[in-house]
C-alpha cells in the first residue's frame, strides 16, 4: 500500500532575530540586526499509511507544529524531504490543499463575528464543493460532533469546547483525505477531549481519512491513536504501537499517599524490601511519591498500602511524557 | 486619612506610567507621527496661503503671517492625531470588549474610567513630549509661529490644552462606553474623526467657517480641542470672551466627564462578556 | 482554479461580509451614516475652502475634486476587491497565513475575501458617484479622448494604490515598523490630493517620487488640459505598472522567506 505521508531525514532550521542588550540595545539590533539559529527537526523520518490515526507526541518546543506546518505546505524544510499524498506539499500546494484539512489549536478559522454555518457557507465556495456533498458531510458532521444547536450561535458567544468542535468540522467539510490536528485540545476538559477523539475515530472509521493529531499530553492519545510518533527535541524518540510505548517506556507510576504517623518507617522498608526497584520521596513527612518500577508492581504494592492502618489519599498518577521520553532514549529504538 | 488617599491614587499612577513606558516601545509611531505631522502642516500652510492670497473675506480676518501661524500652530496641537494614537487605545479598548478580555478590566479594583483618563494622559503627556515640543521648535525656528501672545497668554493656553484634553478623552471614553452595547463603532469613530477635524478648526479655522457650520460648531464640544487653544496662543482672545471660552471648555470637559460615568452606570450591568 | 470559481467565491464573501454589520442592526444604520458623514465632511472641506475663491491656484472647485475622488476610489475599490494588500502584514506578521495556505485558492484571492470589508465598498461607491458629478460638471463625459484620459487616470491609480499598499505591507516580512510606516500613509493620505503646483517644490519632488501625485494630480490634469499637462501624467500608467509590478516581487519574496510563527498565542 502507497503511504499517504512520507518524512524522510527532514531538518529544520529557523533563524530568529535576537535583541541586543542594554538601554540602546533596540537601536543596535535595527541598523546591525542579530540572528540565531534555531534547530527546530533534525533528521525526522516515519511514515503514515492511509486512514491511520497517528499520534504526534512530544512536549512543548518539540517540532510537532513545525512538522505540521510543512507537511502541510506551509513552511519549506531547511533539509530532508516530505511527501503527501505522493506530492510535495509546497512545491504543489494547491492540489494538496484540495486533499486535506487543518486545525491549529491556537489560530481560528471561524468568522468571529458570525455564526460557524456562514463560515461554512465560504468555506463550500472555497473548496467549490457541490450542494449534495455539501449537505451530506454537513449532515454527519452535525450528529457526530453534536453541532445543531452550535450552527445558528454567533462564534464569539461559542465556548472553547463548542468552539473547536466547529473548527474541527471546519477541517473536514471537504472530505479530504488527510486531516491534521495541531494541538486541538488545548485548553479544553476531560469530556470535551473525549468527545473529540471519538470523532476521530468514527470519521476515520466512516471516510478512511487518515489522521494526524499532535499534542503534549500522552492521556489525549489514549484510546484514539494505535500509533504513536514521539519527537523530542525535534528528534524521532520513538515510532510504534502506543501499547507497546506505554508497556516499555511508561511502566513507571507513582503512587502518593498520607502516611500514618507512626509505623511509617517499617511500612516503607517493608514494601522496599519485596520491590527493590521502588523509589520513593519524602515531603513534609506527610507524602511519600513512589516510583514502581512496573505495571504489575503497581496493583500489588496498592493493595499493601491500602490494607496499612491509617494510609489516606491514594492517588496513582499516570506517567508523566518526559518520564516516557528518558526512557525511550535510554533504551533505544524499538524495530517495528 | 493619607494612606487612603495613596491607595485610591497610586493604581492610576501605575497605569500612567505602564502606558507610558508601553509608548516608549511604540516610539517609532510618534517618530512617524512628527514626519507625517510636520507634513501635513507644510502642505496645509500651502493650501492656506494659496486661499488666502485669493480671497478677501479671508485677508480680512488674518494677515497672511496670522494665518500661517493659526495652521501651523493648529497642526502641532492637532488632537486628532494625537487622537490618531488614542484612537489606537479605543480601538484596543473595543477590541478587548468584542473579544471578552474585558473581564480582566472589570474584576480590577480601579474605576473603569478613570483607568482609561490615565491611559490617555500618558499617551498625551508622551506625545506632547515627543511630538509637538519638537514641531513646535521647528517651526518657531523657522519663524512660521511666534511666541504666545503674552506670558499670561501662555498659561492660559496650557490650561486650555488641558482642558482640550479632557474634552477628548471625555469623546473618547463616550465611544468606549458605546462599544459595550455595539460591537461595530468603526463608523462612530471616523465621523468622529471627520467632525473633530472640520468643525475643531484644525483644518479649518473655525472663525471662517459658513454661518450655519458656524452655528453647529459653537454648540458642539469639538471647537474646545484646537481651535480654543490655538486662538489663545494667538492672543485673540481677551477679557471676557477669554474667560468665556475656558469656561465652555472646561464646561464641556466636566459635562463629557458626568456624561461617560452616567451611560456607563447604565450600560455596566448589561455587559457582555463574550465566550471562553 | 477557473475565473468562474473565483469570482463565485467572491460574491460569496462578499455576501458574507455584509452579514457581519447586519448582525448588529442598530449601529449598521449609524455606521453607514456616519461613513457617509466622514466622508462628506471630506468633500465639504474643499467646498468650505472655495467658498472663498474661484480658483486653487488655477484650479476649479470640480477640478480639485476630481483630483480626489479619482485617488480615493481607486484606493477603495482596491480595498474592496484586492483587500489583502493593505493586510498582507495580518499574514506574515500574525500567522493568518498558516490558514491560508491550506486553501486550494491563491492566497491573495482566498485573503482578500477573508477581509473584504463592506464599509469600503461603501466609501468606494460613495467616490465613484462623487468623481462622475465632477466630471458631468467638467464636461468630461462629452468627448471620448477625455473619457480613455479618465480611464487611464482610474487604472493607473489603482494600480499605483495596489503597488504601494502591497509594498509597505509585505515590506512586514522584514521590518517589524511597516505597520507604522502603513498608519503615516493613512494618515498623510487625504492630505496628499491637492493641486501639486500649489506646494513647495521640494514636496513637489517628494510626492513625484513617492508616486502618491500619480494617483491624482498627473493623470487627472492630464485628462483635464492634455495640451497643457501632457508630462509627466502620460507617464501614470507605466509608473503604475512598475510599482505594481515591484510590490508583487517584494511580495514573492517576502513569501518565500515566510516561516511561520512560534505556537505561542499571537492575540
Ligand atoms: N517561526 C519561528 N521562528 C523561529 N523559531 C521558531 C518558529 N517557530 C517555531 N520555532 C522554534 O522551533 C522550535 C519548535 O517549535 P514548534 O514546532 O512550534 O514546537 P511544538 O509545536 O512541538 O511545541 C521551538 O524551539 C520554537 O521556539
Ligand atoms: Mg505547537
Amino acid at each position: 500500500m502507497e503511504e499517504t505521508v512520507r518524512v524522510s531525514g527532514l531538518s529544520k532550521t529557523y533563524r530568529a532575530e535576537r535583541r541586543r542588550p542594554g538601554r540602546f540595545g533596540w537601536l543596535r539590533s535595527f541598523l546591525t540586526p542579530e540572528y540565531v539559529d534555531i534547530q527546530a527537526l533534525e533528521d525526522l523520518s516515519f511514515e503514515v499509511l492511509p486512514g491511520e490515526i497517528v499520534g504526534l507526541l512530544g512536549p512543548n518546543g518539540a517540532g510537532k507544529s513545525t512538522t505540521i506546518k510543512i507537511l502541510a505546505g506551509i513552511i519549506l524544510p531547511t533539509g530532508g524531504g516530505v511527501s503527501v499524498l505522493g506530492r510535495d506539499p509546497h512545491k504543489q500546494r494547491i492540489e494538496n490543499a484540495r486533499e486535506i484539512g487543518a486545525v491549529f489549536g491556537q489560530r481560528s478559522h471561524l468568522i468571529f463575528d458570525l455564526p460557524p454555518i456562514d463560515s461554512f457557507g465560504l468555506l463550500r465556495h472555497v473548496y467549490a464543493i457541490g450542494k449534495d456533498d455539501y449537505d451530506r458531510q454537513m449532515a454527519l458532521l452535525t450528529s457526530l460532533l453534536g453541532l445543531d444547536d452550535l450552527l445558528l450561535q454567533s462564534v464569539r458567544t461559542l465556548s472553547l469546547g463548542q468552539r473547536m468542535r466547529c473548527e474541527i468540522a471546519a477541517a473536514f467539510l471537504h472530505r479530504p483525505r488527510l486531516v491534521y490536528l495541531d494541538e486541538p485540545t488545548i485548553g479544553l476538559d476531560i469530556e470535551a477531549k473525549h468527545a473529540i477523539g471519538r470523532f476521530l475515530t468514527e470519521i476515520s472509521h466512516e471516510q478512511n481519512t487518515t489522521v494526524i493529531l499532535s499534542t503534549h499530553d500522552l492521556s489525549d492519545v489514549e484510546r484514539v491513536c494505535p500509533r504513536v510518533v514521539l519527537i523530542d527535541k525535534g528528534r524521532l524518540a520513538f515510532d510504534g504501537d502506543l501499547g507497546y510505548l506505554l508497556e516499555h517506556h511508561a511502566r513507571e507510576r507513582s503512587i502518593q499517599v498520607d502516611l500514618p504517623s507512626s509505623g511509617a518507617d517499617e511500612l516503607i522498608s517493608g514494601l522496599r524490601r519485596d520491590w527493590p526497584g521502588l523509589r520513593y520521596e519524602q515531603f513534609e513527612g506527610r507524602f511519600v511519591v513512589s516510583r514502581v518500577p512496573d505495571r504489575d508492581a503497581v496493583t500489588e504494592v496498592t493493595r499493601v498500602l491500602l490494607s496499612t492502618d491509617g494510609v489516606r489519599n491514594l492517588r496513582v498518577a499516570e506517567p508523566r511524557l518526559e518520564d516516557v521520553i528518558v526512557n525511550a532514549f535510554r533504551s533505544g529504538f524499538p524495530d517495528g | 486619612m493619607v494612606r487612603a488617599l495613596r491607595e485610591s491614587v497610586l493604581p492610576y499612577v501605575g497605569t500612567w506610567l505602564a502606558t507610558f513606558r508601553s509608548c516608549w516601545a511604540l516610539r517609532m509611531e510618534f517618530l512617524i507621527s512628527i514626519v507625517v505631522a510636520f507634513l501635513i502642516a507644510v502642505i496645509m500652510r500651502s493650501l492656506w496661503l494659496a486661499i488666502h492670497s485669493a480671497s478677501e473675506t479671508v485677508q480680512t480676518a488674518f494677515t497672511d503671517r496670522e494665518m500661517v501661524s493659526y495652521v501651523v500652530m493648529s497642526q502641532i496641537i492637532n488632537l486628532a492625531r494625537i487622537g490618531h494614537t488614542n484612537r489606537r487605545i479605543v480601538y484596543g479598548a473595543m477590541s478587548r470588549i468584542a473579544r471578552g478580555q474585558v473581564a480582566m478590566d472589570l474584576i480590577r479594583p480601579q474605576v473603569f474610567q478613570l483607568t482609561r483618563y490615565a491611559e490617555w494622559l500618558a499617551v498625551f503627556t508622551f506625545d506632547a513630549l515627543v511630538v509637538g515640543l519638537p514641531l513646535w521648535l521647528v517651526f518657531r525656528l523657522v519663524g512660521w509661529i511666534p511666541n504666545p501672545a503674552s506670558p499670561v497668554h501662555g498659561i492660559l493656553f496650557i490650561v486650555s490644552l488641558a482642558a482640550a484634553w479632557l474634552v477628548m478623552s471625555g469623546i473618547h471614553y463616550l465611544i468606549v462606553v458605546i462599544a459595550f452595547r455595539s460591537t461595530n463603532v468603526f463608523g462612530i469613530q471616523m465621523a468622529r474623526v471627520a467632525l473633530q477635524e472640520v468643525l475643531g478648526g484644525s483644518l479649518i479655522p473655525i472663525a471662517l467657517l459658513p454661518g450655519a457650520l458656524l452655528a453647529i460648531a459653537s454648540v458642539l464640544p469639538f471647537q474646545a480641542l484646537v481651535f480654543t487653544p490655538v486662538w489663545i496662543y494667538l492672543g485673540r482672545f481677551s477679557g471676557a470672551d477669554l474667560a468665556r471660552a475656558l469656561l465652555v471648555q472646561w464646561g464641556w470637559a466636566a459635562l463629557l466627564a458626568v456624561a461617560g460615568m452616567l451611560i456607563w452606570a447604565y450600560v455596566r450591568p448589561r455587559v457582555v462578556v463574550f465566550g471562553g | 482554479m477557473n475565473i468562474p470559481a473565483i469570482v463565485r467565491l467572491y460574491l460569496h464573501g462578499v455576501l458574507t461580509q455584509i452579514k457581519v454589520p447586519a448582525q448588529y442592526r442598530g449601529d449598521t444604520w449609524v455606521a453607514i451614516v456616519s461613513i457617509l458623514i466622514w466622508r462628506g465632511l471630506r468633500v465639504g472641506f474643499i467646498g468650505i475652502a472655495f467658498s472663498f475663491i474661484a480658483d486653487l491656484g488655477g484650479w476649479t472647485v470640480w477640478e480639485v475634486v476630481l483630483m480626489w475622488a479619482n485617488s480615493l476610489f481607486a484606493e477603495f475599490l482596491v480595498n474592496s476587491v484586492a483587500a489583502f494588500v493593505s493586510q498582507a502584514d495580518l499574514y506574515f506578521y500574525q500567522g493568518r497565513m498558516d490558514y491560508a495556505r491550506i486553501r486550494p485558492v491563491p492566497v491573495m484571492v482566498f485573503a482578500s475575501v477573508e477581509q473584504m470589508r463592506p464599509e469600503f465598498l461603501l466609501s468606494a461607491i460613495f467616490f465613484a458617484i462623487v468623481g462622475a458629478v465632477a466630471s458631468i460638471n467638467l464636461g468630461l463625459f462629452s468627448s471620448p479622448l477625455s473619457i480613455v484620459l479618465l480611464g487611464l487616470a482610474v487604472a493607473s491609480a489603482a494600480l499605483l494604490w495596489f503597488g504601494i499598499m502591497l509594498f509597505m505591507s509585505s515590506g512586514a516580512a522584514w521590518l517589524s515598523r511597516a505597520r507604522v510606516l502603513k498608519f503615516g500613509v493613512w494618515s498623510f493620505d487625504e492630505h496628499a490630493k491637492y493641486p501639486l503646483d500649489i506646494l513647495p517644490f521640494p514636496l513637489q519632488v517628494g510626492l513625484t517620487v513617492i508616486p502618491y501625485a500619480f494617483t491624482s494630480y498627473y493623470p487627472i490634469s492630464l485628462a483635464l488640459r492634455p495640451e497643457t499637462h501632457i508630462w509627466p501624467g502620460i507617464l501614470s500608467l507605466p509608473v503604475g505598472l512598475a510599482v505594481a509590478a515591484i510590490s508583487l516581487f517584494m511580495y514573492g519574496k517576502a513569501s518565500s522567506h515566510y516561516d511561520s510563527l512560534g505556537s505561542a498565542d499571537p492575540t
